[in-house]
């Protein structure tokens, strides 16, 4: 008679695979929510149903990708379906704004005089706040976690190239919001601080 | 001169995600070294890259929860239960429904605590040791370079910055790793071997020296306390690095357990 049973295996397993990227769960579950009691939730059903089908991941394959794909598949069926409203991003007038933005940043690049190293943690949040939600789940997927664009098309349940294009809005969009920004508040305030 | 057809764009946000290859990677970065819109622009987006990677990642994660998911998973095992897990997790109260949920909370907190009392952190330490032993528990990684290991943790996301450290002066040899998990929690876990086959364990996982249940021998060194149990032949070490519990186990004997600890702690 073996002295772990195939229940118990399976619960070692799932723990040594799974549970290591609850923090990564957590942030996606806090991020996409915005509540601290809602993420909870979420990671939690999104680990008993990961657990209830376990059999179904391939070891070898990227288990946070997979967990990713439940807890979107539960944030939908859960808190989306009242929410979900249409993107309301033009994507003409967003590209205007990029380039625009580019050829006069309001935030010298890093190095340059007079310019603090970066934006600061706050304002990258504030701003990512701000955008569409399509947007911040494939900042989220791809720029955070590192998923592949296979992955997080994946998780999504889109194609791969609306990963790409999404990305590629999402990143001038939190860039266009974190000019706004600069220009509201202005850096001179800080440069003039920092003598 | 440049229409806005002769600007790779799509390729630059590729080269920005790792997503080209061979020529096609050097076609648009010959075209990045002759173009400055396009550098300014692939510069531009690697910043908001790296600026979101670094605001936007994981903060921490609530202390209980790792319990709690464990809690739920331990309820999921023993379906001849009521199964009240969905009913917590739905996050969904209506007044009819106070009574179930008063029950539901009452049971969630019998279980815990009764789960915090029959496998205490040096519990569930000293069965992982045991398995080790026994060969139940195995290694994810073999490798004696502690670097290696560190890299590996890493990459396998163990969400704190991990310490292995060489004991070959003190006769202990790396020999590998695994991520592990202590009561939930994701743990580094890395093993040593010393002379006559002794085995030394080291876990380390995010906690504090409130996790641990009272009846430890304490001992001070360096400006760190220590917090010793026996469990049958083993010993076990445990400090706090930071938010990080640390524990040596060994069935060593008791002393040098203690020594190896005191001479590898970092003050924080």
């Amino acid at each position: 008679m073996s002295a772990t049973s195939p229940e118990s295996e399976k619960r070692a397993r799932f723990e040594t695979t799974a549970l290591p990227f609850i923090k990564s769960v957590f942030n996606m579950a806090l991020r996409l929510t915005r509540r601290t009691e809602d993420a909870k939730d979420l990671v939690q059903e999104t680990y008993l149903r990961a657990y209830r089908t376990f059999d179904n991941f391939r070891p070898g394959t990227n288990c946070k990708a997979w967990l990713f794909t439940i807890l979107y598949s539960i944030f939908v069926n859960r808190y989306h379906r009242e929410r979900r409203a249409p993107d309301t991003v033009s994507v003409e007038e967003l590209e205007q704004k990029f380039h625009r933005s580019l050829a006069a940043p309001a935030t010298p690049e890093s190095g340059a005089p007079g310019r603090p190293p970066e934006w600061t943690d706050r304002e990258v949040e504030v701003a990512f706040d701000e955008l569409p939600e399509s947007f911040r789940e494939v900042v989220l997927l791809v720029d955070v976690e590192e998923l592949t664009y296979d992955e997080a098309a994946a998780a999504l349940g889109c194609p791969v190239g609306t990963i790409r294009s999404r990305l590629s809005r999402a990143r001038k969009a939190l860039f266009v919001a974190l000019e706004e920004y600069a220009r509201k508040t202005g850096y001179l305030k800080e440069a003039s601080e920092k003598k | 001169m440049s229409s806005e057809s002769n600007h790779p764009r799509d390729e630059i946000q590729d080269l920005l995600d790792g997503r080209l290859d061979g020529s096609e990677r050097a076609r648009v970065e010959r075209h990045l070294e002759e173009c400055e819109e396009c550098r300014r622009e692939w510069r531009t987006l690697a910043r908001v890259k790296s600026a979101a990677a670094t605001a936007l990642k994981a903060k921490d994660v609530p202390s209980e929860l790792a319990a709690q998911t464990v809690a739920a998973l331990d309820r999921e095992d023993r379906p001849e239960e009521p199964r009240r897990t969905s009913a917590v997790l739905a996050g969904r109260w209506r007044p009819a429904a106070a009574l179930a949920l008063a029950a539901a909370v009452a049971a969630i907190a019998f279980l815990l605590a009764r789960d915090q009392k029959s496998a205490s952190v040096p519990d569930a330490v000293a069965r992982d040791y045991a398995a080790l032993r026994a060969g139940k528990l195995h290694l994810q990684i073999g490798t004696g370079e502690p670097r290696a290991l560190e890299r590996f943790f890493a990459a396998r996301g163990i969400g704190f910055e991990t310490n292995v450290f060489d004991l070959g002066m003190m006769g202990y040899r790396l020999i590998g790793g695994r991520v592990h998990t202590v009561r939930g929690r994701p743990s580094a876990l890395f093993v040593y071997r010393g002379e006559q086959n002794k085995i030394l364990v080291c876990q380390m996982f995010e906690g504090s020296a409130r996790d641990l249940p009272p009846g430890a021998d304490m001992r001070r060194h360096g400006g760190i306390s220590f917090f010793v149990y026996r469990r049958d032949t083993r010993t076990l070490v445990f400090w706090p690095e930071g938010e990080v519990l640390c524990v040596l186990t060994s069935d060593a004997d008791a002393e040098e357990v203690i020594a190896l600890a005191f001479a590898k702690a970092v003050p924080t």
